[in-house]
């Protein structure tokens, strides 16, 4: 299935901003963060079509996932 | 008759005070020098002269600028105010200067650390000659010379729970620079029924929201997280990211609506991109 993956700040340096990508049906937030080789704990807010999301909710065609990174510093 | 000679002692002061502010008002103006001459004539703090003086729209000088975008009814607002800043770092120390400046009359300002070298890059009261010492004693120094009818209250400690004085603000920023201590600000916000404006930096990415007691949208934020340090902070990102905590305050001390108050503004100053998440 088809979903469009969107990268933001620190996370696009050496991957990319958004791609639309061929999954395996029912693949998840989590699954996809790990495949990019991203931390688990790097990751702060996960939309998926404009609201939030858990790392675990099963991915459906043609959805929109939006992953940010955790920013803390101050 | 005490009651009653203390209210005609103070009509008295009142009426004095007025006409000696309305014979040398400039403009709709009151320059520093003569709140300074009424306070030391009449006994009172610069505040107090200042806020008798917006009462009758008469705006200090050093706010001259701000008009028309703040009113005099506004800067009474902003001078009958309290806010606290929990960190005064990169973002708390700008955040501190930019509300000194718009007219806030009362700051209180919580940090436990003092300024070292790798603080310059970024820390807007930090230069060579403060290093080792106490944050907030330096921050009140500089404050008391930009805004003289401040009353700044420095609390050298780490933040740990809604404690007085906090509960005395009606706004509450969080300036800190690690994920548990802000989730324990949060709390207490929530406890104390305060809103906080919340803004976090790393590099050239950062993000600020306007989080009200009435939710825990916070926890939108930091959904799953454990701690983590930031890598590195840039100044820009910091200035820009405190300025926006600024202005979000002042809208709410002005009892706007804050667009920041449903949605995080994130920002990206390295690709020039702006989002909002909504909360």
């Amino acid at each position: 299935m088809k979903v469009r993956v969107k990268l933001f700040a620190g996370f696009r340096q050496g991957r990319f901003k958004e791609v639309e990508h061929q999954f395996e049906d029912g693949i998840t937030p989590a699954e996809i963060i790990a495949s990019l080789g991203i931390d688990p704990d790097d990751v702060g807010v996960i939309m998926v079509n404009s609201r939030h999301a858990d790392p675990g909710l099963c991915l459906e065609e043609d959805d929109v996932l939006a992953i940010f990174p955790v920013i803390g510093g101050g | 008759m005490t009651c009653w000679r203390s209210f005609r002692s103070s009509a008295v002061v009142d009426r004095g005070l007025i006409k000696f502010l309305r014979d040398r008002e400039r403009d709709g103006c009151l320059s520093l020098a003569a709140g300074r001459e009424a306070a030391k004539r009449f006994n009172l703090k610069l505040q107090r002269v200042e806020e008798a003086g917006l009462g009758l729209g008469l705006m200090p000088e050093r706010f001259r600028r701000n008009r028309p975008f703040l009113s005099c009814f506004d800067q009474l607002e902003l001078l009958r105010s309290t806010v606290a800043v929990i960190g005064c770092g990169g973002l708390g120390g700008y955040v501190l200067e930019e509300l000194a400046r718009a007219g806030v009359g009362t700051l209180l300002a919580m940090d436990p650390d003092r300024y070292e070298e790798h603080n310059l890059n970024r820390q807007l009261q930090a230069d060579a000659g403060v290093l080792g010492r106490p944050k907030v004693e330096v921050i009140g120094r500089r404050l008391a010379r930009i805004n003289p009818a401040l009353e700044f209250i420095p609390l050298q400690r780490r933040f740990s729970r809604p404690e007085p004085p906090l509960d005395r603000a009606r706004v509450i920023v969080d300036a800190l620079d690690n994920i548990g201590d802000r989730k324990t600000a949060a709390s207490a916000c929530r406890q104390l029924r305060i809103p906080m404006v919340h803004g976090a930096v790393e590099g050239w990415y950062g993000q600020v929201a306007v989080l009200q007691p009435d939710r825990d949208a916070f926890a939108q934020l930091y959904p799953r997280n454990r701690e983590k340090q930031a890598s590195g902070v840039l100044s820009f990102t910091v200035a820009a990211v405190a300025s926006l905590q600024a202005a979000a305050t002042v809208t709410l001390l002005l009892g706007r609506d804050s667009p920041l108050a449903t949605h995080c503004l994130t920002l990206d100053l390295l690709n020039g991109e702006y989002e909002k998440i909504p909360l």
